[in-house]
């Protein structure tokens, strides 16, 4: 593995007093995807909250490119590379799509740029730019806002079940930009609940139980293990 | 036809000031979630500055223009925004209401201190322009409103670029849609609110630059009122919408030259001649009950700071008996002024005990709370009549007390009714416009109003010569016409009710009121019909608040009718109840108290400083008094952000200490029965009393602390000890905690070295 | 003999549809599961039914009554209790008094009104559902596995007919699942149906003897758990599209 980009050591977090994470520790090299897979209640959501910022860590580190940012406000872990794309809502419902997209112009980026990147990623998305963003489709909004995420050129990209509720040629798609991206050189840590989906273009994946990462391999070691995780021992 | 076109002119005129005023409500709003009361008072504010570099220094208009809206508002704004707003987030609905009536208290304080504190001079602001007009569809129209239309034009087009077209727009349209995707994507949403306030600031100062010409003289309260009659329009756009707001201030200005023009400029109805002044609180209730049914709120939209300890039976009754015996300690070594302060105070915590139950349990609001007193007057007065009116009952009769407490809960449940779909604030401000009605069309009016009901002939006596006289109560062979007297038996009821409050809460009724508030959709799935719960506790609340309103009218004596009842009053004794505490009965009692001690006695006290040492005069009187006088209440308010629990949480806490040293606890108390025995037989002036009593109260506890330092320590250590592999799980780990596993695990208390 | 009954019922969230004529039912007696990946409308569902929303199309029957159009205070008269995925506790009450007050709250709408000792009957709840230790806490601040419990004590308070269950599982760790199976038997042979929404699917496995499976809003599969296990379909949704390896 390549140098180790976004690093979680030892993390215990979780909401009031209620702790849900019970000392993880995961490491996603640079241009590396990790999956982090699992079912629901696990805690997968609130570790990409903590590292994004909006959850509070109790004990544990975080590193971005080997500095700590724990603590760190989730504006400005934004403003330093780590973009991240929050489940089942990540575009802004009531902007249009290209105000939607605007959102992504803090860096210093032209509009118009941002624009054109977005249109030639997703051509369906120039038909819509006028249009209210909560009411596209589901597979559009994700386009949507893995267009707005990947033009703040991030270095860690965060991904919240990117596949719930859309149709599986759309996932494709969205996962084949991922992969592409991550050829950029971007580290991205993806989390799913349903792994088929993401195992095809992962470089490594995690399982995660209650608050616990319980395994770490390549897709093919987990694939199996993965349907007993689910389907309650059927193997 | 001609007139009515003349007047429609002039309505839209009206409407665009008004359009502007409620357009800076909503950004305020829209982007921080907070319902700026205080925006009439940044108006105010403003339009007195205004005057000041226009009338009085006489810079020329458009630099003083620009200094007023472009610099003056917009800096107000953001220091309101980054030293109170802010510490909002996570608080409740209630407190996100009181926090802005603190400010607006407060800015009105300051704008009193600077332009009213000595002379009575007349603050005269004019138009731009002065009176040149043009005749527009026959009807003269002075340049200043076109002014006015035009501004808010360019206001509405400047607004529409902004908000779509601009990134700082668009961020702040973000922020309204999703705070933390706005984090996740950079944007910095404490900036973004600090612009929005600004924006906010701004308008308001310009609409109160544009509405003060229409006072003859500037007067910082009836300004503020002017400018809240923009409200229903903010209310109509549901607090969001700009389009929508100047829909609804358009209403507004056309509904009230429309009622000028068929009533003849209010000399047709005489009954009816205030009923102008009623139309924008009359709008605004409407505008309120047109509101969409909210969907039932669950326990995350609701899940606050905030938390209240609910004291056991036992703990209330000897509370009761203490208050009751310290007050009569109190009353009888204190001078006949310290016991009318007093009295005065007691008098505003029994009007704070209804909000205890309705706002502090059952989570809503009332805030017109003297406007039942006001009822609750009249209606004793219809009971207790005799031929020339209540003046003339030696005393307040049983009857008519309960017939009051009637008529309360009637008018509170028919005020409820409607609004009881309404949520927290929305519910607030219906109650706010049904006072405002109240005080308008009830409570001014001065005329008997006769009724043929089924061919009998009723009539209802109001305030008949501008202000009512209640007579003392003479209940069970004692008169309690003295003020000693009264005292006692207000802090006997205060202390009866307040343990029938805690009974209620602690009763099957009580814990279903709270489930109401912590999650309502929750109750629904249980079986619980909220409408019947929130309505009988409204009418509770009201009967409570009618007694107390009693009481209060009893306390004063004579009642006039313009000064408590329009709006202010009980705006503020909200604000104070909510400081105190609102979910403790002591929290009410420290309400009233805080609001006597705070407007009457800390004046009074700086102004017996500014006697006894003339030197310091200017420090005292001038400065201290006035500000105390002026502010005071209103930055108790604004702190409230920060413990939003209130007073009454931070004196307990306070005297926890107390419980683990009984034995000093009791000498304590012996020394100060002791003190109180030697002042009552004149050994010790009751001002060296009070100062070491009230004195103590803050030091004791501290000195406990300290002595039994040991004590302490040692409980805390075995609370840590308890849960040792959860430090940092249940709590957050703090640096003590390094030294408790420290000493657990045996580990030698080394240097602090290389932590952090 | 079936208790509740949904008929295609479908809802809409402005433009997007969450449910898609969705037909489920639940037969008294018995614990019947519902499952589905996220966001595949299991809480729409439930939502639906208790009246906290109202669908856009369909009908809600109970025991062959059409209740879609009752008030939620009103279907919890008839017998239909629930817990809440994102919880819904009373914060400023202790453990013991959330499950009292809802004992209270019935008490003042069931027929044998003030018969009944609510307080007896609560301290049973709080023993039979092991929050005996806890009962003096803020709920607060107890761990989100005991505060589902809490819940589900809350609601059995009411004497549902029908008990519609949130994922009552997530939070609590293995052996309290375990547990939590035997409990939920344990409700099912006093008399209480049970719709069970969990995503521990061998949780489900055992208890439930019929299971409806619901993915973008639509039904896909229903039958016995063996019958669950092998369906492709479910496979499919749980685990991608393709799952024929």
């Amino acid at each position: 593995m390549s140098e180790t980009v976004l690093e979680l050591l030892d993390v215990r977090a979780g909401y009031g007093t209620i702790e849900v994470l019970h000392g993880v520790s995961l490491a996603v090299g640079r241009g590396e995807v990790l999956a982090l897979l699992g079912p629901n209640g696990g805690g997968k959501s609130t570790t990409l909250k903590v590292i994004s910022g909006l959850v509070d860590i109790m004990s544990g580190d975080v590193h971005l490119a080997s500095r700590s940012v724990a603590g760190v406000s989730a504006d400005k872990l934004a403003r330093l590379g780590l973009c991240s794309i929050p489940e089942g809502k990540g575009v802004f419902p009531n902007l249009t799509v290209r105000e939607n997209l605007m959102m992504a112009t803090h860096t210093g980026a032209k509009l118009g740029d941002v624009e054109e990147v977005a249109y030639t990623r997703f051509p369906r998305l120039s038909d819509r730019r006028s249009q209210l963003a909560g009411t596209m489709s589901g597979g559009e909004q994700q386009m949507l806002a893995m267009s707005r995420a990947l033009a703040t050129n991030p270095a860690v990209l965060l991904l919240d079940e990117l596949s719930m509720g859309l149709a599986p040629l759309v996932v494709a798609r969205l996962y084949e930009i991922v992969a592409q991206v991550a050829e950029t050189g971007v580290s991205v840590l993806v989390v799913e609940q349903f792994a088929q989906s993401v195992l095809g273009i992962a470089d490594r994946a995690a399982i995660m139980l209650s608050g616990r990462i319980t395994r770490v391999g390549a897709p093919a070691e987990l694939a199996e293990e993965l349907s007993s995780a689910y389907l309650g021992g059927k193997g | 036809m001609q007139d009515f076109l003349a007047y429609t002119v002039l309505g839209l005129c009206l409407g665009s000031v008004y359009a502007i005023a409620a357009t800076g409500l909503v950004v305020t709003y829209s982007t921080s979630g907070v319902f700026n009361i205080a925006h009439g008072a940044v108006a105010t504010m403003s339009a007195l500055f205004y005057w000041q570099l226009r009338f009085d220094w006489h810079a020329p208009a458009p630099i003083a223009i620009f200094l007023t809206v472009c610099v003056f508002a917009p800096l107000l704004g953001l220091v309101l925004e980054v030293v109170v707003m802010r510490g909002l987030r996570g608080t409740s609905e209630v407190t996100r209401l009181v926090t802005p009536v603190a400010v607006l208290l407060g800015i009105n304080g300051a704008a009193t201190w600077i332009w009213f504190r000595s002379s009575n001079r007349a603050l005269v602001p004019k138009k731009f322009f002065g009176e040149s007009n043009v005749k527009v569809l026959g009807q003269a129209v002075y340049y200043h409103q076109i002014i006015g239309v035009l501004l808010s034009i360019v206001i509405a087009g400047a607004l529409y670029v902004l908000l779509y077209r601009t990134r700082l727009g668009v961020t702040m349209r973000a922020t309204v849609d999703d705070r933390s995707l706005l984090m996740l994507n950079g944007g910095r949403p404490d900036r973004v609110s600090m612009a929005s306030w600004a924006i906010g600031a701004s308008l308001a100062g310009l609409a109160g630059v544009l509405l003060s010409p229409q006072l003859g003289a500037l007067q910082v309260f009836a300004l503020t009122l002017l400018v809240f009659d923009a409200y229903p329009a903010a209310v109509a756009g549901r607090l969001r919408s700009v389009p929508l707001t100047y829909v609804g201030a358009m209403v507004l200005g056309l509904s009230k030259l429309y009622f000028d023009w068929i009533s003849d400029a209010g000399q047709r109805w005489l009954v009816l001649r205030n009923l102008r002044n009623a139309i924008p609180a009359l709008l605004l209730f409407g505008a309120l009950l047109l509101l969409p049914q909210d969907r039932l709120r669950g326990a995350i939209v609701t899940r606050t700071r905030e938390r209240f300890r609910v004291p056991t039976m036992r703990e209330a009754v000897l509370w009761g008996g203490v208050l009751v015996a310290a007050m009569a300690m109190l009353q009888s070594i204190m001078s006949g002024s310290a016991v009318i302060s007093l009295a005065n105070g007691v008098a505003l915590s029994l009007m704070a005990l209804s909000l205890v139950l309705l706002t502090g349990y059952a989570g809503e609001i009332n805030l017109a709370v003297f406007t039942f007193a006001g009822v609750a007057v009249i209606a004793a007065w219809q009971f207790d009549v005799g031929p020339t009116g209540l003046a003339t009952q030696k005393s307040l009769s049983v009857g008519a007390v309960l017939l009051a407490m009637c008529v309360c809960s009637l008018v509170g449940g028919l005020i409820a009714l409607p609004a009881l779909r309404l949520r927290g604030l929305y519910l607030g401000l219906a109650t706010f416009a049904f006072g405002i009605i109240v005080y308008q069309l009830v409570i001014l009016q001065t005329q008997p109003l006769h009724f043929n009901i089924f061919g009998g002939k009723f009539t209802v006596n109001l305030f008949t010569n501008g202000s009512l006289t209640v007579p003392r109560p003479h209940w069970f062979g004692i008169n309690f016409a003295g003020q000693r007297a009264f005292l006692m038996l207000m802090t006997v009821l205060f202390a009866v009710l307040g343990i029938g409050i805690i009974a209620i809460r602690r009763s099957a009724y009580g814990r279903m009121i709270v489930a109401m508030k912590d999650s309502p959709a929750a109750c629904a799935t249980l079986g619980l019909n909220l409408t019947r719960l929130k309505l009988g506790v409204f009418m509770v609340s009201s009967a409570i608040a009618g007694l107390a309103g009693l009481m209060w009218a009893a306390e004063r004596r004579t009642l006039p009718n313009n000064a408590d009842f329009d709006g202010f009053q009980s705006l503020l004794l909200f604000m104070i109840a909510v400081v105190g505490g609102i979910g403790y009965v002591s929290g009410a009692f420290i309400a009233g108290i805080f609001l006597s001690v705070l407007s009457v006695v800390m004046p009074d006290v700086f102004d017996k400083l500014g006697s006894d040492y003339p030197s310091l005069h200017w420090l005292f009187v001038t400065v201290l008094g006035n500000f105390s006088h002026y502010v005071g209440p209103a930055l108790v308010g604004i702190g409230l952000g920060k413990n939003p629990s209130g007073i009454a949480q931070q004196i307990m806490d306070g005297f926890r200490p107390l419980k683990k040293a009984p034995g000093a606890t009791a000498i304590w108390v012996a020394a100060i029965v002791v003190l109180w025995a030697a002042t009552w037989r004149g050994a010790v002036s009751n001002w060296h009393f009070s100062l070491i009593s009230v004195g103590s109260l803050f030091i004791v506890p501290r000195i406990i602390m300290s002595v039994f330092e040991d004590r302490f320590a040692e409980e805390e250590r075995a609370v840590a000890g308890e849960d040792l592999d959860l430090i940092g799980i249940d709590r957050a780990f703090r640096s003590s905690d390094r030294q408790v596993l420290d000493t657990a695990l045996g580990l030698p208390a080394g240097p602090s070295g290389g932590v952090e | 003999m079936t208790l509740l009954e949904c008929r295609n019922v479908g809802m809409k969230f402005g433009g997007a549809a969450a449910l898609t004529a969705v037909s489920i039912s639940a037969e008294a007696g018995v614990i019947t599961g519902l499952i589905g990946p996220n966001g595949a409308g299991k809480t729409t569902m439930f939502n639906c039914i208790t009246g906290l929303l109202e669908p856009t199309s369909g009908e809600v029957m109970l025991d062959g009554a059409d209740i879609t159009k009752l008030a939620p205070f009103r279907r919890a008269r008839l017998g239909v209790a629930r817990t809440f995925q994102r919880l819904e506790l009373f914060t400023s009450l202790s453990v013991r008094d959330n499950i009292r007050v809802a004992g209270e709250i019935r008490s003042r709408w069931s027929k044998d009104k003030g018969k009944s000792d609510t307080q007896a009957e609560a301290e049973h709840i709080i023993e039979l559902l092991g929050l005996s230790g806890l009962a003096d806490r803020d709920v607060a601040e107890i761990p989100t596995g005991m505060a589902r419990r809490v819940e589900m004590g809350r609601a059995l308070m009411t004497r549902p007919r029908i008990l519609l269950l949130d994922e009552p599982a997530s939070g609590q760790d293995e052996q309290e699942t375990e547990e939590f199976g035997e409990l939920l038997l344990h409700v099912r042979d006093e008399g209480t149906a049970i719709l069970l929404v969990e995503h521990d699917v061998s949780l489900v496995m055992k208890v439930c003897s019929f299971i409806q499976v619901l993915d973008f809003g639509c039904l896909i599969a229903s039958g016995s758990p063996a019958e669950i296990q092998t369906n492709p379909a479910v496979l499919e949704a749980y685990l991608g599209e393709d799952h024929s390896a």
